[in-house]
């Protein structure tokens, strides 16, 4: 943490100069982020400077993927899935989640992460997200290559709905 | 030439959108209800202390390691008891993104009505 009162801390200066993802690699410190915010927090937080409605996310991809597990899952209720975007927020930069998949599962809520990357040799922060997804090099637009958009929000539907069923999830539900 | 990291983040941009981060007024003061808000210790989940930023008006919580930090950089002893007890500072990350840090911070009690 930085204050006014006590100064810029050489730690700091390198986190800015290099960047706040490489911040435990240069520092060899677990970040801010880990050290004085719980993980529900960091979740809870986010949820709350989300710029659409989670259970109709506006960009194209979220609303497809979101659409697709809905029906695998064969649920009845909206609000029982809902996507949250996690970009430029602590838990992009830290712990290299961009956005994740929530559902009600009982008395508890279960999630899927989910880190976008189109560097084949994936991340190697460490922290991972629940699926690190690759996308094409020239990106994902349904009205350049509709096909291959289909195929990707197919591909990732099906891994988030893997990983819920793996935390628990009965395979069919109402 | 972008590097791998921001390509990466505009392509999640792109397919994901991103979050709106509270806006910077400054001065601000917390309203009743988050006065009563910060007057409860959180949920052992959220962490330990709340932090409020008078700059955006949000309200943030860190966990023991987080209000030992702050105390540090107010420069007084730890509180054993964080009842009735918050940090207010001037700006956070979320509304002073390119600045991150927790600028001046300060010791608060909310006072019993």
């Amino acid at each position: 943490m930085r204050y006014e009162k006590s100064g810029i801390t050489g730690k700091i200066v390198e986190r800015e100069l290099f960047g706040e993802s490489r911040y435990e690699q240069i520092t060899g410190e677990r970040s801010p982020e880990f050290k004085y915010r719980e993980p529900d927090q960091a979740f809870r937080l986010v949820k709350e400077m989300q710029p659409f409605d989670p259970t109709r996310p506006i960009p194209e991809f979220a609303y497809m993927v979101r659409r697709i597990i809905f029906k695998e899952l064969k649920l009845s209720l909206e609000a029982q899935l809902r996507f949250y975007t996690s970009v430029e927020s602590s838990l992009d930069r830290y712990r290299g989640i961009d956005g994740w998949f929530e559902i009600d599962n009982e008395d508890e809520e279960i999630r899927v992460t989910v880190d976008i990357t189109k560097n084949t040799d994936a991340k190697d922060t460490g922290y991972k997200a629940n699926i690190v997804f690759l996308v094409p090099d020239d990106g994902l637009d349904r009205k350049v290559d509709r096909e291959q958009f289909i195929k990707y929000s197919l591909e990732l539907a099906h891994e988030v709905v893997e990983l819920f069923r793996q935390q628990g999830l009965s395979p069919e539900r109402n | 030439m972008p590097t791998t990291e921001e390509k990466d983040r505009r392509a999640a941009k792109k397919l994901f959108g991103s979050i709106n981060l509270p806006k910077y007024v400054g001065g601000l003061a917390p309203t009743p209800e988050q006065l009563a808000k910060l007057a409860v210790t959180p949920e052992e989940k959220f962490g330990k202390v709340h932090v409020y930023c008078a700059g955006c008006g949000f309200i943030d919580c860190f966990n023991q390691a987080g209000g030992e930090e702050l105390s540090r950089g107010v420069g007084i002893p730890t509180p054993t008891d964080w009842k009735q007890k918050y940090f207010q500072v001037d700006r956070c990350e979320w509304c002073s993104p390119e600045n991150p840090g927790y600028i001046n911070p300060v010791l608060k009690e909310v006072k019993p009505q």
